[in-house]
Order: C-alpha cells, then structure tokens, then sequence
C-alpha cells in the first residue's frame, strides 16, 4: 500500500527475459554441449568451436539477458517479505552493482574464449 | 498497522506449491549461474587456458555428469512452469491453472528422461 | 439426534496473554448441519464465552469466515460432512493473515485499510454532465457482465486470509481491495484509472500477485479474483504505455 506507481516496468521486463531466455538457455546448451556431447572440453576446443559470429550473439545476449532475469528475480524473492523502502533502495542498489560486475567478469570470460584473449586477466 | 504475526500459513495447494518451487529452482539456478561464472573465470586466472582445462577436466567426472542432470531438471522446471506463468499472464487458461501445471511436469519429466538417456554413457565414465 | 461432532477449537483469550490453545467440544449434530450451527450450540450450550462472528447464517453478510481444517472458509456456507476429517473431527481457526482479538474473532483494520486505499468507488468523468432523468447513471447489460462477479462481494475477508503473499507482505493491498479496484476499473462510466494507477501499478499493487489462485479457490461467492487482477496488470501496462 504505497502508492507511487512505476511497478510494472521490472514485471514487464522480467517476462520479456524470460522468453529470450527459453530460446537463449536451448541455444546455449546445443551450442556448448550437446553439439560435442562425450568430447573432453578444452580451451583451445572450446576456441574453435566457438568461432561463428551467430554464438558469439548467443552468449553475449544469454549473458545480458541471464543477470538481469536472475537479479530481479532475486530482488521479488526479497521484496516479497516485508521491507522498508530504504531497505528496497539500498537493496536495488547492491543488485545494480553486482549485476554490472557480473557483466564486465562475464564479458571478459566470453571475451577469452571468443576473441582469444580476455579484457584483463585476475 | 500494530504488531502481527506474518507467517507464511499457507495451505499448500497446487498454486501454492508451484510459486513455492518456482522461488527455490529460480535461486538454485541463481547460485548455479555464479558458480558457473567462477568455473569459466578459470581462463582468466594466472596460468589461463591451463588452469581451465584443469578445472574443467574434474568437473566433467561422472558425479558431476549427475549433478549436472539434476541441474538441468531444476532449469526444465523453472522454464516450464515459467511458460505456464507467462500464459496466465497473457490471460489465458485462468481456469485451468492446474492441468497446465501438471502438463508443464509431465513435459520436464519427459524431456529429462531424453537428456538423461542421451548422458548415461557419460554418467558411467565412458 | 443421535450423531455428533468434535470441534476443535483454537481458543484466545488477550486478558490472561496466554498463547492461543485448542479445546475440544462434542455437540450434537446432523451430517448437513453448517458448521455454524455446531458452534452456535457450542456457545449456548457449552461455553457461553465462545466468541465468534456471525449474522446472517446465509452466505450474505460475510460475517463468519474462519478458517476449517486448514482453509478459509464461511462456517454457514460449510456443511459438516464436507469438512470432518477421517476422526469425525473439524479444526477451526480464526482466519489467517489478520491479528486475533479473541478465540475466533480478528482485527479487520488491515483489510478495511486496503480496501479503502484504492478509491471504490464510481468516478464519474467530470466533463459529463450529471444525468437529468432520476440523476442515475446507467449501465448497458451486457456491460455488467464483465463486472457482475466482482460486484458478489461480501466482504468476508477469505480471500485475504488465503493469499500466502499477503502473510509474507504486510504493504500488499491483496486480492479483495485488487478485485475491488477491478469492478471499478471494468465498469465503463467509471474514469478513475488516473487516480487508482499510483496504487494499482505499484510494487505493492498487482505486481505483487504471484498468481498462486488461493483467493479463486477459496472465494465462497466464485469470483474469479485473478482473472481480475490479471486483466488489471495488463490495464497498468497500457496506462504506462500511454504516459
């Protein structure tokens, strides 16, 4: 009960990931696994395999696509036990950190394996 | 508002229990996503491709073909019932809310039995 | 009468702060009996200290929702048969989601707050002159159809009582202020949508519902409360849209 509009937007966007995802997490899986079910998984096999410009797309979309249903998914599970709106907006705060965190660690391990060297090594 | 009790005293019925899965599978999947993230960041650990190969060659070990299987079963369920969830929000099948999830079940069962055909040669190490 | 029941009744009483305590009564009583009728002898025969809601004993007045073996539901529109367990034995409870005053009787503040927080009532359009004939605003029939259900309701508090996401959220405005709100919103001389939107197309307005159908399943009158609350997610995703 608190009246300041502006939920439906994280909903929306939430059901739209949702169908990216059942046609990027299927793509994914084929791409990466099934496709060479049983081969041992190397990195310079997984660097061969993944030289298609259309798997690059995959992964940087599921990427995207994945923190971003995960993280908001994660922000309901919390939301929908009692919080105060302080609470809500530091919380929304850390995930937005974190959710871009993700993405540079993500981008940099896609980068690894897709352009044949990271943005940065640990 | 006072001081309340707000437990979750709920009668566990089919919609209940589907939300109630739906929550536990949506963040298996989430801790799943970064341990994932921390087993491909191996490439850019000190020693690179080498360190990803030794990684990845202990993880693809018949438990981890296992585990892997009841991963992918926890993904079917939050995927298929994530497609019921998104037919009743387009308003369809308001009043048939429970076969769809049984139908959503029935099918991550049998697409479970075909992934778990197509890796038992994995899951016994040949 | 030679039949009886056993009630199991979950006692509260806030002067001895005692935690709440199930006793046992046996009264006599036929198979269709409501369960109303077995607590109303419980009170006169038993234990006048009883307390419980009740009014109309027909289903109308909304009074007597408690919760039967573990769901909401009106004792009156409850036929005994319906709910004894194997043991002959029915559990009752007040119901859940609203502080008890005393044995079966709850504090309604939080429902009435909800209720009256989504404006339900007709708002007329202000550029529409007021109607001369009889200064009543008609309908057409086939208009009341999509609103007719939403319009059944009592009151009664079960859907409310039934929502898991109203227990775990105390700021939800929850299935009956939604449905509520929904009769107003599908009603074609209402043009109150502005005003509602800040409380409807909230993060504790229908984005809230989680879908789980308890307050469908449990609505003694049918309504169809989630379709209700669907069709107004859908009704808030346009009024961003047009913004």
């Amino acid at each position: 009960m608190r009246g300041g509009g502006r939920g439906a937007w994280p909903w929306v966007l939430q059901r739209l990931s949702a169908l990216a995802l059942l046609v990027l997490v299927v793509a994914h899986l084929w791409i990466e696994h099934f496709m060479h079910l049983g081969q041992a998984i190397t990195y310079h096999g997984v660097v061969a395999r993944l030289m298609h410009a259309l798997y690059d797309a995959v992964d940087y979309a599921l990427l995207l696509t994945v923190v971003y249903h995960a993280l908001n998914g994660f922000r309901s599970v919390l939301f929908d036990r009692i919080m105060g709106p302080t609470a809500q907006r530091l919380t929304t705060g850390v995930l937005w950190v974190v959710g871009l965190a993700t993405l540079v660690l993500g981008g940099d391990i896609l980068s690894a394996f897709l352009n044949g060297r990271a943005w940065f090594y640990l | 508002m006072g001081q309340r009790s707000y437990r979750i005293r709920t009668i566990y019925r089919t919609g209940t229990v589907a939300w109630l899965l739906h929550r536990v599978s949506g963040l298996l999947i989430l801790a799943y996503l970064y341990f994932h993230l921390v087993v491909l960041s191996s490439v850019v650990w000190p020693g690179g491709p080498r360190a990803f190969n030794r990684v990845v060659a202990s993880l693809t070990t018949p438990p981890f073909i296992v585990a892997d299987l009841a991963l992918f079963a926890v993904i079917l369920y939050h995927a298929l019932n994530g497609v019921r969830l998104l037919i009743l929000d387009m308003g369809w099948g308001l009043e048939r809310q429970r076969p769809l999830f049984w139908s959503a079940l029935i099918m991550g069962a049998l697409a479970l039995l075909g992934a778990a055909v197509v890796m038992a040669p994995l899951a016994v190490g040949r | 009468m030679d039949d009886t029941v056993q009630l199991d009744i979950q006692r509260f009483n806030p002067e001895t702060g005692q935690v709440p305590y199930w006793q046992t009564f046996e009264v006599p009583a036929e198979p269709g009996d409501p369960v109303l009728a077995a607590l109303m002898r419980v009170r006169e025969e038993q234990d006048g200290s009883l307390a419980f809601r009740a009014s109309c004993r027909s289903g109308i007045c909304g009074s007597d929702g408690m919760v039967i073996n573990g769901w909401p539901r009106l004792a009156c529109k409850t036929q005994i048969s319906e709910v004894q367990d194997a043991h002959g034995i029915i559990r009752i409870q007040p119901l859940f989601n609203l502080p008890r005053l005393k044995d079966l009787v709850v504090d309604q503040t939080p429902f009435w707050d909800k209720f009256s927080a989504v404006f339900p009532w007709l708002m007329p359009a202000v550029d529409k002159p007021e109607p001369e004939k009889e200064r009543r605003m008609q309908m057409e029939p086939d208009d009341f159809q999509l609103l007719s259900k939403a319009s059944d309701c009592i009151f009664c508090q079960i859907c409310f009582a039934a929502c898991p996401i109203v227990g775990l959220d105390q700021e939800f405005l929850g299935p009956q202020a939604l449905i509520k709100a929904y009769r107003f919103e599908a009603d074609p001389r209402d043009a109150g949508t502005p005003t509602r939107a800040p409380v409807l197309d909230d993060p504790e307005g229908v984005w809230r519902c989680r879908t789980i159908f308890n307050c469908t399943e449990a609505c003694p009158k049918g309504i169809p409360i989630t379709r209700g609350i669907q069709v107004l997610k859908r009704a808030m995703v346009q009024e961003e849209l047009r913004r």
